[in-house]
């Protein structure tokens, strides 16, 4: 790990870099607040240069659609070893954290923005896939603001996912096929209010689907705020396709726990009034119907040559990469 | 999309100690590795440990036959068996691609500026997602692998879950050893897409030592008969005589 005010030189770009403090550590690498010439940023750290090489090639990928990740700043490398590029900081506390602390009308509203977040990261056709808490992080303004990190597990859809944290994914609840899709991460997305109750137990980790299922449906129950536990149950399962209809039918759940809440109020007339729910703060932002030219260039010619090779396997002399993990 | 002709073969060892019968496993997985298998190993560690002895001879096996090696928890085991195929076929195929750029460009993939190398990993991930995969799992069931059981049943269909998401063909074949009865490798199931689970419901621990060599060996030629398969034709004979 480096420590404060360790100095980075970029060997490309000759950008100095200073760390003034560690932000998290991951399976990848390390993620770092620095100072540098534009102001403060993180820097993603790896060991490896092809790690980094594909998370910021899917950075750049989404940040002319999207603003949901982290403004890529730049990709570069340090001698001997270290592999590195700086993006965009990004305050604001992991969802399970910031879950704890906010009344239910705040956390009402952290998950209808939660929710557009992710209608906007659809629109541009890929999937978040690896949702975790930690991979979340809410400012709790007012309307909350939410920004994702860690774009590595971001996938196309239709193609498999290969990043996933067991607990959010819909294959190991045997509640549906590990392939990219809206609903895949829509499910991750439930099972991440759902946990925010209670946590799943290891256990689960060597039991057959059924049983994982069983564990699920009975936790579901137990959730506190009943009124989203029917939408929970439909997302689970695979009935809602899209994150808009998510967000919409969200919205409306919460008006109903607005409503109950307010009886129980007349009824013991002991709390003042309090603001009373809103509907989902998701900024609705147009879909972008901007569609990226093809790319054709000398990627895809390796892509074709390398494809064409009769025999891709039969190299022995590649030991020397498993040097890097 | 063009017909993707590469192969990536895999042979994925789970045990939880040192082989003692048959062949040295650290030959058989150099062999395998000479016909272009990458051969990994997880050993399970299960409160206790494998043994320094078992450690060893695990990461020989997974040296000679160029893979990975991991130390798990059972608890552990799913996620181990994903990221190893992840990234040993990662590995693979950028060292087909680096060869390609060397043949080409006279530079390895380190050798080009960060934005490039991001475009070539992109490559390697189309082609990961594309390329045709084949993965034996040779799994340990000696009667030290009671308890484990269990938990490796639920990492291979767990496995082919993600498999079975590719774009690309994926096959996969289960092996046990020692076999039932007398025999020191059993094929659980032959190549298919797709785990039958109701087949691995069969897997029991079996009387016998750890033969792991004779394991590796029956993995090698179980991606023998599916090459030998797909070299006849897959056209519809029209009646013609083939000379010869
Ligand atoms: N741009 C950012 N701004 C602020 N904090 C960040 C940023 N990027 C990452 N972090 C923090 O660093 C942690 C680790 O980053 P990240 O998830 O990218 O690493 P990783 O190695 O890919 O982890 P994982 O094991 O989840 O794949 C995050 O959980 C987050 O708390
Ligand atoms: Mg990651």
């Amino acid at each position: 790990m480096m420590p404060q005010g360790t100095k980075v030189v970029g060997k490309w770009t000759n950008t100095v870099l200073y760390v003034e403090q560690h932000l998290g550590s991951g399976a990848n690498g390390q993620v770092y607040l620095v100072r540098s010439p534009a102001g403060r940023a993180a820097m993603k750290v790896c060991p490896s240069s092809s790690d980094i090489a594909m998370e910021w090639g899917l950075l750049e990928k989404l940040s002319a659609r999207s603003s949901v990740f982290p403004k890529p700043m730049f990709i570069d490398d340090c001698a001997p070893d270290l592999y590195f590029y700086v993006m965009e900081w990004i305050a604001g506390e992991p969802f399970h954290r910031a879950a704890k602390n906010l009344s239910p009308t705040q956390f009402h509203d952290v998950v209808g923005a939660l929710l557009a977040g992710f209608a906007e990261l659809h629109a541009t056709g890929h999937g978040f896939c690896d949702i975790k808490p930690e991979n979340i992080l809410v400012s709790a303004t007012t309307p909350p603001s939410i920004r994702f990190v860690d774009v590595g597990g971001v996938t196309q859809f239709g193609r498999s996912v290969r990043q996933y944290t067991p607990f959010y994914d819909r294959g190991f609840w045997g509640l549906g096929s590990r392939k990219a899709d809206a609903s895949y991460d829509l499910c991750g997305v439930a099972l991440a209010v759902l946990f925010t109750s209670v946590q799943p137990p290891d256990v689960l980790l060597g039991k057959s689907p059924e049983q994982r299922k069983e564990w699920l449906w009975k936790a579901l129950r137990k959730f506190p705020s009943a009124s989203y536990v029917p939408l929970i149950q439909r997302v689970l399962r695979g009935e809602v396709l899209d994150a808009l209809q998510f967000q919409r039918e969200w919205a409306r759940a919460g008006s109903a726990t607005a409503r109950s809440r307010k009886n129980v109020r007349a009824a013991s007339a002991a709390h003042p009034p309090s603001r009373s729910t809103s509907a989902a703060t998701g900024k609705h932002r147009a879909a972008p119907s901007r569609r990226l030219h093809r790319q054709v260039d000398w990627t895809e010619w390796l892509m074709w040559t390398s494809l064409g090779m009769a025999v891709m396997v039969t190299m022995t002399a590649w030991a020397s990469f498993l040097g890097l993990l | 999309m063009g017909d993707v002709k590469g192969t990536i073969r895999q042979i994925l060892v789970v045990t939880d100690g040192c082989s003692n019968v048959g062949d040295d496993p650290v030959v058989a997985a150099s062999n395998a590795r000479k016909q272009g298998m990458v051969v990994n190993v997880i050993g399970i560690v299960d409160k206790g440990e494998v043994g320094q002895h078992g450690k060893m001879e695990a990461l020989s096996i997974a040296d000679a036959g160029g893979g990975m090696c991991r130390l798990v928890q059972p608890v552990e085991l799913s996620a181990t068996v994903q990221m190893m195929t992840h990234q040993t076929m990662q590995l693979t195929l950028q060292q087909v691609v680096n060869q390609e750029l060397l043949e080409v460009m006279g530079k390895s993939t380190e050798d080009l500026p960060p934005m490039e190398r991001s475009k070539v990993m992109q490559v390697v991930d189309k082609l990961e997602e594309e390329v045709r995969l084949e993965v034996v799992v040779a799994v340990d069931t000696s009667a030290s692998m009671r308890d484990k059981i269990p938990t490796v049943r639920e990492a291979i269909r767990d496995l082919s879950l993600s498999l079975q998401a590719r774009q690309g063909d994926s096959r996969v074949a289960v092996i046990t050893f020692p076999g039932s009865g007398d025999s020191m490798v059993e094929t659980v199931q032959p190549f298919q897409s797709e785990v039958d689970m109701a087949k691995l419901d069969d897997i029991l621990v079996a009387r016998g030592g750890t033969p792991t060599g004779p394991a590796i060996d029956h993995a090698r030629g179980l991606f023998q008969q599916l090459r030998d398969v797909d070299d006849f034709p897959t056209s519809r004979w029209t009646g013609e005589t083939q000379s010869q």
